[in-house]
């Protein structure tokens, strides 16, 4: 699955540490999801789409 | 949107101290550490009566395995979601490495001893964990 996370957390000029303080995770997890090395369960997608106030689907898509 | 930058937390600081990643480093030199004492300096076996041990095992594995199940299931609440899939999938390759290489040692030499099994168990375990990391729960 590929995801806009970086490209959206760049936007707002955060690092993955202040994107993992909003959503209540660890860095690790923050970088698993943005280089393609874990897809997020449904409630964090949720959480991301939420704070990104963006559907899911514009910021996760099939390959 | 929330765009302001948040504060980190103490949480947040205690959390890098306690990587998982340094329990599973500590986890295989550990197995190391009982490989090679299990073979060194193995502790001697109680022998117990085989309808006792049948009744002993059967009955501890099934108290075990419902504390296990219980105490997995607040893990899986409580748990960052990424390390829980992390742990729970090098669990497998633990448990399959340890079937394959008793199998594979039983083949040829003879039952392994359960520290062994054990060290073999967690190795393969860490080993396991250490790929997903690096390589990615995809891959």
């Amino acid at each position: 699955m590929k995801n806009r996370l970086k490209v959206l957390r760049a936007e707002r000029n955060w690092s993955q540490a202040d994107l993992a303080e909003h959503l209540k995770v660890s860095r690790q997890s923050v970088n698993a999801i943005e280089t393609g090395k874990y897809d997020p369960s449904l409630p964090l997608a949720f959480r991301i789409a939420d704070l990104f106030d963006m559907p899911i689907e514009d910021i996760f898509q099939r390959d | 949107m929330n765009s302001e930058k948040p504060s980190r937390g103490i949480g947040r600081v205690l959390y890098r101290v306690f990587k998982l990643d340094w329990v599973f480093g500590a986890l295989l030199i550990i197995s190391g550490i009982t490989l090679v004492h299990e073979n060194f300096d193995p502790e001697p076996m109680i022998a117990v009566e085989p309808m006792l041990k049948i009744a002993i095992l059967a009955g501890l594995t099934l108290l075990v395995a419902l504390i296990v199940t219980f105490f997995s299931a607040l893990d899986r609440r409580h748990a960052e979601d990424y390390f829980f899939q992390l742990m729970a999938s090098s669990a497998i390759v633990g448990i399959v490495t340890t079937m394959f290489v008793h199998i594979i040692w039983d083949f040829v030499y003879g039952p392994l001893r359960g520290d062994g099994l054990m060290a073999i168990m967690m190795a393969g375990w860490s080993l396991g964990y250490f790929f997903y990391r690096i390589r990615g729960l995809n891959s």
